[in-house]
């Protein structure tokens, strides 16, 4: 008896076969060896330097801000919990600008604990979050919102998804149409073929081949007219 | 064949865009302040003496100046200090430092041990003048014209490359406008 197969094992498998049976043909088929190299190559090399650049900015310059104010810690934590919601749901809209992946209610860096600070002064005051937003954003632009805003600028970020979703359907929806007219005429073509016996051809293929077209043909005519 | 370069196109397509991001500088954001009014402030001289002056925004009006945000615990200040050190020296424009958030006696101490470019430093202890500016990665150059507009920003360490084909145009063509 073999062992009983793990989960992970199965979808190692599973994975291994989609990837031979449906990419690994289809580059073969589609590309030439050459191109493939090269392709390969190049996303390597494009992937590697993302991850190298990502690596070195983050790295670079936040060392000195964090590291600088730690002897001054953070305002005492706020008593308020219904403030503090407030303060976090907003700092959690707005981009860190040390850390440029986190947001100001995540990060630790030194200019996010001041950021926070402002937005819980800010509300105490009497301002509302749309007031708080505006603050920072006239001071850091609209690179601190995570949500950009709708603009003129922004209209290819906003629609561009859909736009293209609709050509994709668009695309989708011709090659369908194609596909059915090139069938539609290829039974027609073999239907006429194999009634009219006087161009019939003496070869078996040929022969064959006319039966085959007849078949699918019948069977469509039978699908369509069926129950 | 056809078939094959349509993946190929749509490969070399997506490899360009991805090229592109790799160029973009994330740390380089446009200010929001570029050309708009310099924050309003009123800040404490660095001095050692305690009861030392206020500097305002008004009183810098009417004249070309340059605000470089500094600390002593910013180790790239320390880097950009010579090119700045002779900017200093040779331009007309007084430069103004904004000392954010820092300790006062430290930050005398590194005047004194590495140079003092500053015709004088503000104290923005607690940061507020410093967010005011959109400053999020000390060291930040500002140039400031009469007006009180900021007209150029600079994030990063300065290097007598930035000085000598941005700043120092720019100065000499605010300085030009007197006449």
């Amino acid at each position: 008896m073999t062992p009983p197969m793990t989960f992970a094992d199965a979808m190692a498998r599973l994975a291994a076969a989609t990837t031979r049976a449906i990419g690994i043909a289809w580059v073969r088929r589609t590309m030439p060896r050459l191109v493939q190299g090269v392709a390969a190559f190049g996303l390597g090399a494009l992937l590697t330097l993302h991850a190298v650049s990502a690596t070195a900015t983050s790295a670079a310059v936040p060392a000195a801000a964090s590291g600088a104010t730690a002897s001054r810690e953070a305002t005492p934590a706020a008593t308020d919990p219904a403030l503090e919601a407030r303060v976090l749901r907003i700092a959690e809209e707005l981009r860190c600008l040390v850390c440029q992946n986190e947001t100001i209610a995540g990060s630790q860096a030194a200019l996010a604990v001041d950021l926070r600070t402002q937005i819980r002064e800010q509300l105490r005051a009497g301002r509302s979050e749309l007031q708080v937003r505006d603050f920072m954003v006239a001071r850091y632009g609209d690179f601190i919102l995570y949500r950009p805003p709708w603009q003129a600028s922004t209209v290819l970020l906003w629609l561009g998804p859909f736009a293209l979703l609709a050509v994709a359907v668009v695309v989708l929806r011709l090659r369908v149409q194609s596909r059915m007219r090139v069938r539609a005429a290829d039974a027609s073509t073999a239907g006429d073929a194999a009634q009219g016996t006087t161009t019939a051809a003496s070869s078996p293929e040929a022969a064959i081949e006319r039966g085959w077209a007849l078949l699918q043909a019948d069977a469509k005519h039978a699908h369509r007219a069926g129950p | 064949m056809k078939r094959a370069l349509l993946p190929l196109a749509v490969f070399v397509v997506l490899l360009g865009f991805l090229a592109a991001g790799l160029t973009g500088k994330p740390r380089e954001l446009p200010s929001a302040l570029l050309d708009r009014p310099a924050p309003a402030f009123s800040l404490k001289v660095l001095s050692a003496d305690p009861a030392g002056a206020v500097i305002s925004r008004e009183d810098l009006r009417g004249q070309v100046w340059v605000l470089n945000v500094w600390a002593s615990w910013c180790a790239a200040c320390r880097e950009e200090l010579p090119a700045l050190m002779d900017f200093a020296r040779s331009s007309r424009v007084p430069v103004y430092g904004l000392n954010y958030k820092d300790q006062p006696d430290a930050a005398l101490r590194w005047l004194a041990r590495h140079g003092n470019p500053y015709h004088r430093s503000l104290r923005d202890d607690d940061g507020r003048v410093g967010i005011d500016f959109g400053v999020y990665g000390v060291p930040e150059t500002f140039v400031i014209d009469r007006a009180g507009v900021v007209r150029f920003k600079h994030v990063g360490t300065l290097t007598t490359q930035v000085i000598d084909t941005q700043i120092a145009p720019l100065l000499r063509q605010l300085e030009g406008q007197r006449s």
